[in-house]
Parts: structure tokens; C-alpha cells; sequence
């Protein structure tokens, strides 16, 4: 017996031996680029039917709604830019990969459109609200779409054509919109800039919504990642900033036999709610209408509404968990939203600010509460971003702000690693997938001090 | 004057105890045993006159022992002159013979008095179908002003009110309006209206009817799209000598000293879009649109007027006849409506077994006037070209503008809502200017060839049209809602967008007819062979354009708030906003329809007793459609085509001359509207839901079978009881339909098949002075369709499954009934009649989830009339309508979790149902002259 474990352990010491003196090896070796089909063309504008491969470093001028059709697949290879003139669409009733990378990042985008960081331009005059296309429209027959590494800027115009099942003339377009409940939706470490209603529509499918930049989502109105009926999936490691309503939101709504089940978990939050014009909704998480999954490890900051779980109708409380909140407030009028009145959202003792620190003992979920307690207090310490921040309600794009945390931030390892597991409901694969689903990180919000989460 | 004297006289002897003796007796018409009302009996030395009462009867008291000297006189009956020895108290029959001759149907040439209620019982019992007819008489004497209302008192009939509480379309026998079908002088007419085919009774001004009938089965030479019935609008023919008849109203709707009267400029309102004007291509500016149609002011005391003018005579030794008449109404309406819009999705059930749970999004408050401007216009010239041939030309114009304001306090319950009062708050003003008329011209022509052939045929051009210019509503929001330290605060309005829709369709048909009639006598009876045809060539067009303004935001990028029309600025976002969206649109459209008709008829006396009528009709439909939507929309364009073979067979048994039974089977058919077809989402003429169409509608195939049985005692007493079952392949409803957002749309569909049968009673009896009539009309039906159950299943999960759900079809009230008490003193003049309405519960909308469909609560409408005759040509008469304040109910058949707690919503007071829907209109009251030369 005794000789039995003495080999035991020293097998396993000599073997850790082996493991740390070993170095890994960094090996590249090139393999060619994923290619589909023939390649298109781009010495003229585009329009119709479209399927092949964008090679890799081209630009292409998209001057009529294209369509992608069923059976066909359009792969992006990386480095590509696709300018959108004449309100044009893209159409995928087959499927779309748009292949971008850190070092080469493709961009649908608008030539000679305007970005601007000036946070008092009046919307009505900037170009990021003024929908100059028409957005990536998936038919109920898009099997997949994957977006990676991927700058979508300036859409959700007004359609003039219907282009797909379920949309109508004269409504606004979402910048993408997702509706095959079989379907695969990708779309990692992009940005979106700009747009009138929601930036992306889920109404179903399976997606990976993680580690993406969203900046100036909808002008009066409009949800930055909306998920109804026959949606599952995560939506991570996203930074949102100067959203127009929500940041994040679920709803069972649809009617689709598969319930609407997302994980909302490590997002950024930031000023985001106060161009909508309605009041009453809208700014960070959002949980409505038999919709259900985990959200956690989430960072609020100055959004005109904390976390909201509706009541009716109501959320599927039974198979929604939650905690781990962190909210910042700069002035009274948003900390007397953390658990945004008239809602049911239940005080988590891991949220940041402690509830039991701020709400009086008699609180009941809804109950209007002061909050001048946590005005401007715990601040997140961000890299660079000065809170407490008075032109929280209109400051909309990153610019030079950095919302990586600082070390000594408090939202460092405040997050649970172990309340839930992701969904893994998309393949993952380099090309035909997500590159990778994130699980929950240690810190609060998007950017880990580790270096994982968001890449931007 | 000529006085031939025909009598047939019977008497009957009583107890004959007293030297003052009474003659009492009865006037009826000598061919049929009708009642004769009103006529004037007079009995000399000394003179005294009676008047016979609403059951012909008539009574002499205090008669003296002695010979007396009798005439008995009546309009249209040749006069009686003869002596009766009244020993003692007696009781007389006496029978009056008709001036002319009562004309046999094949008769092309005469001159009938429609309008009577005589006629109208008579024309009962001698038609070859199931029908029942209201005289322009009973009209008059009714509460109604338009023809709607009047349809409400026929038997099997319910009607669907418009929001301010006026009747706009008919259900017969628990069919919904689509399976019914509207004639004008015989002619089918199209339809104003932008979504069915059936034309709104509301445009209809009552007075210038000469008869509404309301035929329940149909022969082989009538079209067969209607298996509801037939409401033929028979207007007023030119009559044997000059009449001049005017009348003259003015009213108040009571509803008016609750609310304000609020009236908009519609002068400024361009009937063209910019797109129409400018171009297609045209990028609209914000100045294109005015402002003044969304400026509101209330009008103090509008009164409502109504008046009639009508004139006829006939020409060239009576060879032609003209009739001309005018109607003018200007009414103004109002109601206030409560309505909780329902969310699209219910919230889950705990199990399959248990229904889901309704849940509302919004709770609106709306008040409503609304200005109705009818016109109307009917000229009929008849010429007989000599006794065998008469042409008649016949011409309609009819026109209703209705100018509405809806305001609206839109309490948004799902968001924010702490309690009653309290949360986010939306007003919006809706001007909507309709205008809707139609124009029709019949050229008609009768040739009697010889004894035994005739044949007739009608050549119709008609147009519809309707317009909804600058339809638009103006929004604005804002919060009511409490600080921490718990004082309510209001933040300040703030101005939303605003959509400007332009829409406008018209129908024009054109139509040829034509049918044959022989009359050979075979096997020793005489038989009538009847072919014929028909033509017609149906073309719409739709169009629509919206445009969306959004609000400007101010300088500094804030919103821009609420501080009146006036102030209000916007801008067009994103910029192509500003094309509008007809360019590519489903909704402008052309439909071109074509039908062609043929049929072959047989009448022949299988026994003495017997009469059979049947044959069969062929109807082909093809159907062509163009849209404006891209080549890439399906449905863009569609070709449509079908035939159908129809047969029909009638026996009407004759059991003595008051008495008969009728049964008959008939074929009919449904076409889908156009709209119905066209895949164009509407958000302009349901109150509550986006309209959608189907592209894969089919039309619907329905097996009639029909029973009836009848008496006709006499006067105006009528007794009949009748059956009906009906078979429908496809029939068609409107249920609302998820779309794949978030959105619901309402939109016909085909479900299955259905079964619909009933029972109906009628009844009028006279007792002197007073009568009651009544009918009531038993309906049964039944359809099968999936419905959604949204529940959580066993692994805790909530999914939607459909399920199949046992239902009566929309709109079917199992119970509907009439009852009047009417009282008619022909000596003094006076007429008058108490009528009830109630209409028992149906579905009005179907719900997408099982059980949770929308039913119109029973309701009991009470509305009196009376006039009373002041001069030899003058009658003055009243009308007061909705006595009871019946309010319009739309209930969820769920328990109500919406009456106490944070979701207590107003209104709620009943624990087993949910309201949904309450409309009120309150009384409203009219009084006028009415003169007849």
C-alpha cells in the first residue's frame, strides 16, 4: 500500500515538474482563407441577388436592396468595407458571415457619414440617428448569421420596401433583425453605431450576442439587443453606452413554442434610457413578459432605470435569477430608479450599493423609495471617466473614455462565477460560430481585470 | 264619380234585447280578406261617421230600430252603398273591391303602392321567397332615421354599430355581414366602404324609401352571394297622380350637454396626399401639412336637423312618370368609450387544463363627436312606350361626410403604474374626415312580346367612392407620478410623432342583365320558364399614403415639449421619411372583378295546393389584382378565378288562402372582399387593431335549407314561424393573428366549416286601437378552429400550443328579438309605437388564445316614435332614440383580477368577466312636420 502511494505522488510531482518547466509553443502556420462560391465583384455598385465571397481588403458599394437567398451563403472575409448608399438593404434568407478581425475589422458602414464624440450635437443633426440604410434583414429562413469583429454604422432607415416577413412599409428598420427560432446568430467583439429603433431584433433564435460596443442606439426609441419569443442565448461582455431605451431586454412576446430564455450577465451599462421620449422604461436590464434566464455581474451607471423585472405582464419570475448588480448614480433622479418603481425587481443583498443600506426596512418590490443615500456614491473607477458625471444624458459614444476598470475598482471580483453557466446553444467555431462564450468573469461589468471580456 | 255598388254581404245576428241597438263589423277587401284601416264608414240619417281601427273594425252606438242607409269608403277600393235593416244589435262583415285589378306578376305595366304596410304584408305572402318587408309607412312611424336602424326591427336581423352608436351593418340570421348583400331598386350596388363589399346601411337617408325588403332564400335569378339575405333598398316609384310630400326635423343629441360638441377645420384639408399632387417621387416638406384640421373648437348646442323633400306626377296621359326626392340629415353624434387594449400575448396558464390570463397594455378613454352630413337623391322616370313596353330609368345619388374628433386619454398600464391615476399618460387628438357616397344609374327596360313571352333587362353603371383625406392623429405624453416624499408631480408633454394618412378608394361597375320569361300552359296548367343572365365588370381602386412627422427636438438635443398645434414643429427622420409610403405600397391597388351569370327557373303547380319553384345558376368570378409593392413582395399581384354551379328548389304549399308553408333549399356562395385579399396592413379603420388581408383566402360555399310557415289573418296581423340550417365550406372571419413582431393584426382567414341554424317567430295583432309586434330569432352555429394556449408545461417552461376550440360564429347572438307596442288612433290621428331591441351576446372579436375571445354583452336598445296628424296635410311627429342609455359592453369571459390591488382598472365591477370595452351615447331626440299634398 505504502509503495503504491509513494509512486503516486511522486508521478504526479514529477509530472508538475514537467508541466512548469515546459513552455508553450507558439505555432503559426498559415491555412487559406475560408472562401465560398466565387468571389464578387466589386468594380460596380451592387443590387439583387448576391452570394460568393467579399474578398478580403475590398470595398463594395451596395446601391440596391441585395438578397442573400435561401441555400446561398455571402461570407465577409476580414478587412472588407461595404458602403451602403440609396437606403439599400441586405437581405439573408440564406445565410451571411462577416468574418472580421481585431487587426482587420469589416464595417458596413455609410462613406462619408459623420461620427462625431461631441456629446451636444442635437440629434436631429447627427448622422448616427439618421438611418441612412436599411439594415441586415434575416428572413424566416436565415440559418445563420455570424458577425465577428464587425463596425455596422448608420441604419435602420425607414423601409420603403418590405423586405422581409413580418416588416411593413414606412416602419423603421432594425439595424439587424434576427427571426428564425432554428436559426444561429452570432455576432461578437462589433460595434454598432447609430440608429433609429432597436439595433438588433430577436424574434427567435439561437444566438451568442457577446463582447460587442454600442454607441448612439436609437433615437426616440429603441432597445439595443431585444430578444422575444423562441430567442435563447447570452447576451455578455457588451458595453452599451447613450442607448436610447433599454440596453438589454427580454419578452416571451410572439408566441413562439420556445421561450424567450436569456442570460444577460458582465454588460456595461452606461447613460443609457433618456432618449425616449416616453417615460417609465428603458436604461439598462429589462425582463418582461414570461421571458426568463440569469443575469448577473451587471454595471449601471447613471442609466435613467435600474434593472426592471415587469409584473404585468409578468416576467417568468420562477426561472429568472439575478444579483450581483452594480449601480452608479450621479444624481437622485436615477439612484430613486435602482429598482425602478411600480416594477417588482427584488433587491439582491449582492447588489452594489447593499439595498438594506438605502431602502427602508418597510420597502415593498415597486415601492418608491429615496435614494439620495447613494447619490454619487461607490464609484466604479473606471479607467477614464470622470464620475460623478453631469452630461450623463447626453454623453453616448466611448471616444477617449475608457471603461476598463481600474485595479482598485470595487466592482473587481465582485461577480459570481458559480450562480449560472451560460447558454450554449450556438456552435462554436471559428467560421460557422462563436469563437468563443464567455462565462460569467469575476469582475463587474464588461472589461475583466484579467483581460478577458470585452475586447474593445 | 262613378259609384258601382259590389257587395258581398254577410250577417250575423246577435242578441237583439234593447231598441238601442249597436252595429258593430269589420271592413276587409273582398280578394283577400285583408283588414282595411282607416277607411270611413258613414251611415245616414242622421249622419254619423266611423273610421275603421287597426283591425278593420268599426262600431255604431245608440242605433235606433229602422233602415239605414251605408257607404263605406277607402283609397284605392271602389266605394259600397247599401241598406241594412237594424232591427237589433248587429254584427257586419263588409268587403271592398280593389279600383283596379290586382295585377298578376307578369304584369310590366302598373302602378302598385309599395309604401303601404299593406302591401308589404301582401308582398310577403305572395313572394317566392322567404322575405320579410318593411313599408316606407312603418318607417315613417318608426324611430329610424336611417336604414340601419330600420333593419333592426326585421326578424334575424342584429346589427353592428359604429362607435358613435349608430347602426352600420346588418347580421341576418347570424351571419356576418360579408354573407349579405345590398340592392338598390333590385340592383347591386357597390360599396363605399374600403374593406367589404357589403355597403354601410348608414348611408342611407330611411325617407327616401318606398320599401326595405329583406329576402331570406334565393331563387335561381338572383345573384347568390347572399346567404344571409338580401336587403333590396327599394326606392320610391313614380306614383298615378301628383304627390308632394316634405318633412322637416330638428333634434338634439343628449350626449352633448355631458361633453363638448368638438368640431375641426376640414376646409383646409388637401383631399390629395403631396405624393398626388407633387409626384410620386416627391420629398414632402413639412408646410404641406396643415395644421388647421387638428385645431379644435367646441360648437354650444348643435342641433340636428333632417328634412325631405319629395315630388312626383305622372305626364303625357300617363305615360310617363316622374318622381323626385331629396333627403338632407345633419346629425351630430357623441359617445364616450372606456377600452382596455389587450396585450398580444396573455400572461401563461399554470397547466394545460387552465385558460391563460388576459392582460392589458393600455387603457383608453375617448370621447367622440362626430358630424353626420347625408345627402341624398333619387329620380325615377318610368315611360310606357305603349302598354307592352315600358322603359324606367332610375338614378341615385347618396353621400354621408363624417367629420369626427376623437379625443383620447391613454393610460399605459403595463409601464411604470403604481396604482389607479397614476404612471404614463398619453392624449392624443384624431381628426378624421370620411367621405363616402355613391352614384348609380339603372336603365330598365320591360317588353311584354306576347301572352306567353316577356322579357326585361337592366343596364347599371355605379360608382362608389370613399375618401379618407389627412387621417391623423396628434400625440403627446407625459408622467403623473409620486416622490419619495409622496406628492404627485406631472412632468411636462411632450410632443410624440404624428402620422398623416391619405386614403381613398373607388368601385365602379358596370352591369347588364337580362331575363326571359315564358309562360306556356302545359299539361292543362299554366307554367313559367325564366332564363336569363347577367355582366358585370367590377373595378377598384385603392390608394394609401402615410406619412410619419417626428417631432423636432430642441436646440440643445432635449425633447421638444407639448404646447399646442400651433407650436408644434417636426421634421422628417430619417429624411426619406418625407417619399411617403405609397411608392411601394400594397395598399394602392387595382381590383378588377369580372362575374358572369346564367340561369334557367321553372314555377309549375306540382299539385293544386303545391308550388314549385327551382332551377340552377352558374356564377363565374375572375379576378385580377395589381399592387404597388415590389416584385420581391408576395402578393404583389394575383389572378383569381372560379366557377360555381348553384341550384336552388322552392315549394311553397298552400294550405287555404291565409295560410301557407314554404320550404326550400338553395346554393349560395361568399366572395372575399377585396381587402380581405389584398396582404395590406391598414391602421386606419379598426378603432383598435391593424387590418391585414390574405392571399390565400378562399370564398365560401354555403347550403341553405329553409322552413316557414305563415298566416295572414288579415289587416296588418301576420303570424309566421320558420326554420333555417345552413352548411358553410370556408367561411370567412376576421381573428387577430400574431404576427411574427411583437405586433397583432387582425386578418380574415378560412376555418373549416361551419353550421349555423335557427328558429324564427313574427308576429303582429291588432286589438283596436293598440297592437304589438315582435319577432325573435333563435340562432345556433358552430365552428371549430385552433386557438393558442400559452401555459407552462410540465418541465417549467412556457410555450404556446393551439388546440382546437368549439365557438358560434362571429357575431352570432344565439337570442335576438323585437318587441312594439304600437298604437294607432286612425280618428284622431295619432300613431305611435314603444320598440325594443335586443340583440344577446355574440363574439365580436376572436381572441388568437382559447377562451379568451371578446363578446358584445346582451343589450336591450329602447326607442319611441309618435306622430300625430294636425291638418289635412300636416303631421307633426317625434322620435327619441336609445331611451335607456344602453351602453355598448365587450367583455373577456375570465375571472376579473382587475378590480382591487395595484392592477385595479376603472370599470371593473363584475368579478366573473372582464370589461373590455364600454361605450355610451345616451338618448337623442328629434321632432318634426311632415307634409303630404
Amino acid at each position: 500500500m505504502k509503495i503504491k502511494q509513494l509512486s503516486f505522488i511522486i508521478l504526479a510531482g514529477s509530472m508538475a515538474i514537467m508541466a512548469s518547466c515546459s513552455k508553450k509553443e507558439n505555432t503559426q502556420i498559415s491555412t487559406p482563407p475560408l472562401q465560398v462560391g466565387q468571389a464578387v465583384s466589386d468594380t460596380a455598385p451592387l443590387t439583387g441577388s448576391i452570394k460568393g465571397t467579399m474578398l478580403s481588403g475590398k470595398t463594395y458599394t451596395i446601391s440596391g436592396d441585395v438578397t442573400v437567398n435561401e441555400g446561398d451563403t455571402l461570407l465577409v472575409q476580414k478587412g472588407v468595407k461595404v458602403y451602403m448608399t440609396n437606403n439599400a438593404d441586405v437581405i439573408v434568407k440564406g445565410t451571411l458571415l462577416s468574418l472580421g478581425t481585431k487587426e482587420q475589422p469589416n464595417y458596413f458602414t455609410v462613406k462619408d457619414a459623420v461620427k462625431t464624440n461631441d456629446p451636444n450635437v442635437n440629434p436631429d443633426d447627427d448622422d448616427a440617428y439618421k438611418g441612412l440604410w436599411t439594415g441586415i434583414n434575416c428572413d424566416v429562413t436565415c440559418k445563420l448569421l455570424v458577425l465577428k469583429w464587425t463596425h455596422i454604422e448608420f441604419g435602420g432607415g425607414v423601409y420603403t420596401t418590405p423586405p422581409v416577413t413580418g416588416t411593413k412599409a414606412n416602419d423603421n428598420s432594425f439595424v439587424v433583425l434576427f427571426q428564425n427560432v432554428d436559426g444561429v446568430f452570432v455576432m461578437e467583439d462589433s460595434w454598432v453605431y447609430g440608429g433609429i429603433d432597436d439595433p438588433i431584433r430577436l424574434k427567435g433564435g439561437k444566438f451568442n450576442l457577446m463582447r460587442n460596443t454600442f454607441e448612439k442606439c436609437g433615437k426616440t426609441g429603441g432597445d439595443v439587443m431585444n430578444a422575444k419569443s423562441g430567442s435563447v442565448g447570452n447576451m455578455a461582455y457588451n458595453l452599451i453606452i447613450g442607448s436610447a431605451t433599454t440596453g438589454t431586454k427580454a419578452s416571451n412576446k410572439g408566441g413562439a413554442p420556445v421561450q424567450c430564455n436569456v442570460n444577460m450577465y458582465n454588460n456595461t451599462y452606461i447613460n443609457g434610457g433618456y432618449r425616449r421620449l416616453e417615460s417609465g422604461r428603458g436604461g439598462s436590464v429589462n425582463y418582461e413578459e414570461g421571458s426568463r434566464g440569469n443575469a448577473f455581474n451587471n454595471l449601471i451607471v447613471d442609466c435613467r432605470f435600474g434593472f426592471r423585472v415587469v409584473n404585468d405582464p409578468l416576467a417568468d419570475t420562477l426561472n429568472l435569477k439575478y444579483g450581483n448588480t452594480y449601480n452608479y448614480n450621479s444624481t437622485l433622479e436615477t439612484a430613486n430608479e435602482i429598482y425602478p418603481t411600480g416594477y417588482i425587481t427584488k433587491p439582491k443583498p449582492s447588489d452594489i450599493p447593499i439595498p438594506s443600506s438605502f431602502l427602508p426596512a418597510s420597502y415593498a418590490l415597486g415601492d418608491i423609495y429615496d435614494g439620495s443615500s447613494v447619490v454619487a456614491k461607490n464609484d466604479p473607477k473606471f479607467m477614464n471617466y470622470p464620475l460623478p458625471q453631469s452630461n450623463f444624458k447626453k454623453i453616448s459614444t466611448v471616444g477617449t473614455y475608457d471603461f476598463h476598470l481600474s485595479a482598485s475598482s470595487p466592482c473587481v471580483g465582485k461577480g459570481t462565477t458559480t450562480a449560472f453557466s451560460p447558454l450554449n446553444v450556438v456552435p462554436v467555431d471559428p467560421n460557422y460560430g462563436s469563437s468563443e462564450i464567455t462565462p460569467p468573469g469575476k469582475d463587474i461589468g464588461a472589461f475583466q481585470t484579467d483581460g478577458t471580456g470585452n475586447q474593445h | 264619380m262613378k259609384i258601382r255598388l259590389i257587395t258581398f254581404l254577410f250577417l250575423f245576428i246577435t242578441s237583439a234585447a234593447f231598441s238601442q241597438n249597436t252595429l258593430t263589423g269589420k271592413l276587409l277587401d273582398a280578394k283577400n280578406g285583408e283588414q282595411l284601416v282607416g277607411a270611413t264608414i258613414k251611415l245616414y240619417n242622421p249622419v254619423t261617421n266611423a273610421i275603421t281601427q287597426l283591425d278593420g273594425s268599426f262600431k255604431f252606438k245608440d242605433l235606433s230600430s229602422g233602415n239605414y242607409h251605408i257607404q263605406c269608403a277607402y283609397l284605392g277600393y271602389l266605394k259600397l252603398d247599401t241598406v241594412l235593416n237594424i232591427g237589433s244589435s248587429l254584427s257586419v262583415v263588409f268587403y271592398l273591391q280593389r279600383s283596379s285589378t290586382n295585377l298578376h306578376e307578369v304584369t310590366i305595366v302598373g302602378v302598385k303602392d309599395g309604401s303601404s304596410q299593406q302591401y308589404a304584408r301582401r308582398a310577403e305572402q305572395k313572394s317566392d321567397n322567404v322575405s320579410n318587408i318593411v313599408s316606407a309607412k312603418s318607417i315613417q312611424l318608426s324611430p329610424d332615421l336611417t336604414v340601419a336602424n330600420v333593419l333592426q326591427r326585421v326578424s334575424g336581423v342584429s346589427i353592428e354599430r359604429s362607435n358613435t352608436g349608430d347602426g352600420e351593418n346588418a347580421i341576418i340570421r347570424g351571419m356576418d355581414k360579408r354573407y349579405n348583400v345590398t340592392l338598390i331598386n333590385g340592383v347591386k350596388i357597390p360599396s363605399p366602404d374600403n374593406r367589404n363589399r357589403f355597403v354601410p346601411l348608414d348611408i342611407f337617408p330611411a325617407d327616401l324609401l318606398d320599401r326595405l325588403e329583406v329576402i331570406k332564400s334565393l331563387t335561381p335569378n338572383m345573384e347568390a352571394d347572399a346567404s344571409g339575405g338580401v336587403m333590396n333598398i327599394v326606392m320610391k316609384d313614380a306614383p298615378d297622380h301628383l304627390i308632394v310630400n316634405a318633412n322637416a326635423a330638428a333634434g338634439y343629441s343628449q350626449i352633448f350637454l355631458n361633453q363638448d360638441a368638438m368640431l375641426f377645420g376640414k376646409g383646409a384639408i388637401n383631399l390629395q396626399s403631396p405624393a398626388e399632387i407633387n409626384g410620386e417621387q416627391y420629398l414632402a416638406k413639412i408646410s404641406d401639412f396643415t395644421k388647421s384640421n387638428y385645431r379644435y373648437s367646441a360648437k354650444n348646442f348643435p342641433v340636428n336637423s333632417v328634412g325631405g323633400f319629395s315630388i312626383g306626377n305622372r305626364f303625357l296621359h300617363d305615360k310617363l312618370g316622374a318622381i323626385a326626392a331629396f333627403s338632407y340629415q345633419n346629425n351630430f353624434r357623441g359617445s364616450s368609450s372606456v377600452f382596455f387594449e389587450p396585450s398580444t400575448q396573455p400572461n401563461p396558464s399554470t397547466d394545460k387544463n387552465t385558460d391563460s390570463s388576459p392582460v392589458f397594455t393600455d387603457g383608453f378613454f375617448r370621447t367622440y363627436t362626430s358630424q353626420q352630413n347625408r345627402v341624398g337623391a333619387h329620380l325615377k322616370l318610368d315611360y310606357h312606350l305603349s302598354p307592352k313596353t315600358t322603359f324606367s330609368l332610375f338614378s341615385t345619388f347618396l353621400q354621408l361626410n363624417k367629420t369626427e374628433y376623437r379625443h383620447s386619454i391613454d393610460s399605459v398600464l403595463a409601464i411604470q403604474r403604481v396604482g389607479p391615476g397614476q404612471g404614463l399618460v398619453e392624449i392624443a387628438d384624431r381628426s378624421r374626415y370620411e367621405k363616402q357616397n355613391i352614384s348609380s344609374f339603372t336603365l330598365q327596360g320591360k317588353h311584354l312580346v306576347s301572352q306567353r313571352f316577356s322579357a326585361d333587362w337592366s343596364a347599371v353603371y355605379s360608382k362608389a367612392t370613399r375618401k379618407l383625406p389627412d387621417f391623423g392623429q396628434l400625440k403627446s405624453t407625459h408622467q403623473v407620478g409620486i416622490d419619495a416624499n409622496g406628492n404627485t408631480y406631472e412632468t411636462p408633454f411632450l410632443l410624440l410623432s404624428f402620422g398623416r394618412d391619405w386614403q381613398h378608394n373607388t368601385d365602379k361597375d358596370l352591369a347588364g342583365y337580362l331575363n326571359l320569361h315564358y309562360y306556356p300552359t302545359l299539361f292543362k296548367q299554366k307554367v313559367a320558364f325564366d332564363f336569363g343572365g347577367l355582366y358585370r365588370h367590377k373595378n377598384r381602386d385603392n390608394y394609401d399614403n402615410k406619412y410619419t412627422l417626428s417631432p423636432k427636438s430642441n436646440p440643445d438635443g432635449s425633447p421638444q415639449v407639448f404646447n399646442g398645434i400651433d407650436q408644434a414643429q417636426f421634421i422628417f427622420n430619417p429624411a426619406n421619411a418625407a417619399l411617403g409610403s405609397a411608392s411601394s405600397n400594397p395598399g394602392v391597388y387595382t381590383f378588377d372583378e369580372i362575374i358572369a351569370a346564367g340561369y334557367g327557373e321553372l314555377k309549375f303547380l306540382i299539385l293544386k295546393k303545391l308550388e314549385f319553384l327551382g332551377g340552377v345558376r352558374f356564377e363565374s368570378t375572375a379576378q385580377n389584382y395589381e399592387t404597388s409593392a415590389p416584385i420581391s413582395f408576395v402578393g404583389k399581384s394575383g389572378s383569381i378565378s372560379y366557377l360555381d354551379v348553384l341550384p336552388s328548389a322552392h315549394f311553397k304549399y298552400i294550405l287555404n288562402r291565409k295560410q301557407a308553408v314554404r320550404l326550400s333549399y338553395y346554393k349560395s356562395i361568399s366572395r372575399p372582399a377585396y381587402a380581405d385579399i389584398i396582404p395590406f396592413p391598414d391602421a386606419s379603420t379598426s378603432e383598435f387593431y391593424t387590418l391585414n388581408g390574405n392571399i390565400n383566402l378562399k370564398h365560401t360555399q354555403i347550403d341553405n335549407l329553409d322552413f316557414r310557415y305563415e298566416v295572414f289573418p288579415g289587416g296588418l296581423d301576420a303570424f309566421m314561424v320558420g326554420a333555417f340550417y345552413k352548411f358553410l365550406q370556408n367561411p370567412i372571419e376576421y381573428a387577430l393573428k400574431q404576427t411574427t413582431t411583437s405586433g397583432q393584426e387582425l386578418r380574415p382567414d378560412n376555418f373549416g366549416n361551419a353550421t349555423n341554424y335557427g328558429v324564427e317567430v313574427v308576429f303582429t295583432k291588432y286589438f283596436g286601437t293598440w297592437g304589438v309586434s315582435g319577432n325573435y330569432t333563435y340562432t345556433h352555429s358552430n365552428i371549430s378552429s385552433n386557438k393558442g394556449l400559452y401555459y407552462r408545461d410540465t418541465n417549467g417552461n412556457l410555450t404556446t400550443i393551439y388546440v382546437e376550440q368549439n365557438r358560434p360564429l362571429q357575431g352570432q347572438s344565439a337570442h335576438i328579438g323585437n318587441f312594439s307596442l304600437l298604437y294607432k288612433n286612425v280618428k284622431q290621428g295619432i300613431d305611435a309605437q314603444l320598440a325594443a331591441v335586443y340583440t344577446g351576446e355574440r363574439i365580436a372579436q376572436l381572441s388568437l388564445y382559447r377562451n379568451l375571445d371578446y363578446w358584445q354583452k346582451a343589450s336591450t336598445v329602447l326607442d319611441f316614435s309618435a306622430e300625430k296628424k294636425i291638418s289635412k296635410h300636416l303631421k307633426i311627429y317625434a322620435k327619441a332614440n336609445n331611451l335607456l342609455n344602453t351602453p355598448y359592453e365587450v367583455i373577456i369571459k375570465q375571472p376579473n383580477r382587475f378590480t382591487t390591488g395595484k392592477l385595479a382598472l376603472p370599470a371593473q365591477n363584475n368579478n366573473s368577466y372582464i370589461l373590455t370595452q364600454r361605450d355610451l351615447y345616451q338618448p337623442s331626440y328629434l321632432l318634426g312636420l311632415r307634409y303630404k299634398l
